[in-house]
């Protein structure tokens, strides 16, 4: 059972019955209980007919929080998409962006449920959070891992600030010096690589399992013909 | 907290979450104020800004639904 972080009770903690699930999948999980298609978007997007509805529209101001409405939005609208298969024919430039971030946002997740979440804790005020810089850094350094992908995980969670932090338990001063002394002009261009880099891998990752389809299927066509072949000659 | 315009279309009241120009046409992306799951898209008249018009197909409802989402969790 995975352990889930709580932002207004850190120590509290609650569990999905599936590992691997991700915010994403639970968005996506939520998404479809709200049984919201494509079908509805668009219907109530083109009006009914083919004659095009035109209304003139009053305008009043209210106060809401703009970006929370948004976020949300949009995660219904991606959900959307995908369950209408909205995959070609239409922007597929824009299509590639969505699925590039989509990965990255579901690898960085994942290191924030695994990593960050089990080293956050709460000040005795509850006002703020500190983190166990030195385990994060571990987890970053941890053999078998890519430093500069682990790394660009953490920044993308933790921010510039806290990021530097962590850096002062590895063999760099902070993530600027370890980002020029790679060869990148500042932290900006080399979060863009990194971003790329995951995609790239998770893309990699993908054809691979396939391969190992294919081998697995091949190797059982082959083990059903030697038994065909085993019980012609046998006859 | 941000000042935002509610529109008023046929009696419903519906925020508007974004507007967007793609290719010279401006999009609204509207939700009603009771269920913010209820959502949709309209574009700007050109000739009088003050109407809005259904999109005119899927095709168009799906582009701007693309470039909304990608915008917002780009």
């Amino acid at each position: 059972m995975a352990q889930f972080y709580d932002q207004d009770n850190p120590r509290a903690s609650y569990t999905t019955s599936d590992n691997n699930m991700s915010r994403y999948e639970r968005n996506y999980n939520n998404y479809e209980r709200s049984q919201q298609t494509v079908d509805n978007l668009v219907r109530r997007s083109t009006g009914n007919g083919n004659v095009a509805q035109r209304d003139r529209a009053r305008v009043i101001k209210a106060q809401q929080r703009r970006q929370q409405r948004q976020k949300r939005i949009a995660t219904l609208l991606i959900g959307c998409m995908i369950l209408g298969g909205v995959t070609v024919g239409v922007a597929n430039e824009v299509v590639d962006t969505i699925h590039e971030n989509r990965i990255v946002y579901e690898q960085t997740s994942a290191f924030r449920r695994d990593v960050i979440y089990p080293n956050t804790h709460r000040t005795l005020n509850n006002q703020y959070y500190y983190y166990d810089y030195d385990d994060i850094a571990d987890a970053i350094m941890a053999d078998g891992k890519d430093f500069s992908t682990e790394l660009y995980k953490a920044y993308a969670d933790l921010g510039e600030y806290q990021t530097n932090r962590v850096m002062k338990y590895t063999d760099y001063a902070n993530l600027e010096s370890y980002v020029t002394s790679n060869g990148f002009k500042d932290i900006d261009e080399w979060a863009d690589a990194e971003k790329k880099k995951i995609v790239l891998q998770a893309e990699l990752d993908e054809k691979k399992s396939q391969l190992e389809d294919m081998h697995r299927e091949l190797n059982g066509d082959q083990v059903m013909g030697a038994v065909e072949e085993n019980y012609v000659g046998g006859k | 907290m941000v000042d935002v315009d509610i529109y008023v279309i046929n009696d419903e009241e519906y925020y508007l979450i974004d507007e967007l120009e793609i290719k010279g046409t401006s999009y609204l992306y509207l939700s009603k104020v009771e269920d913010e799951e209820f959502f949709m898209f309209r574009k700007r008249d050109k000739d009088d800004p003050e109407v809005l018009v259904t999109l005119d197909n899927e095709e168009e409802v799906k582009m701007v639904a693309l470039v909304f989402a990608n915008k917002v969790l780009g």
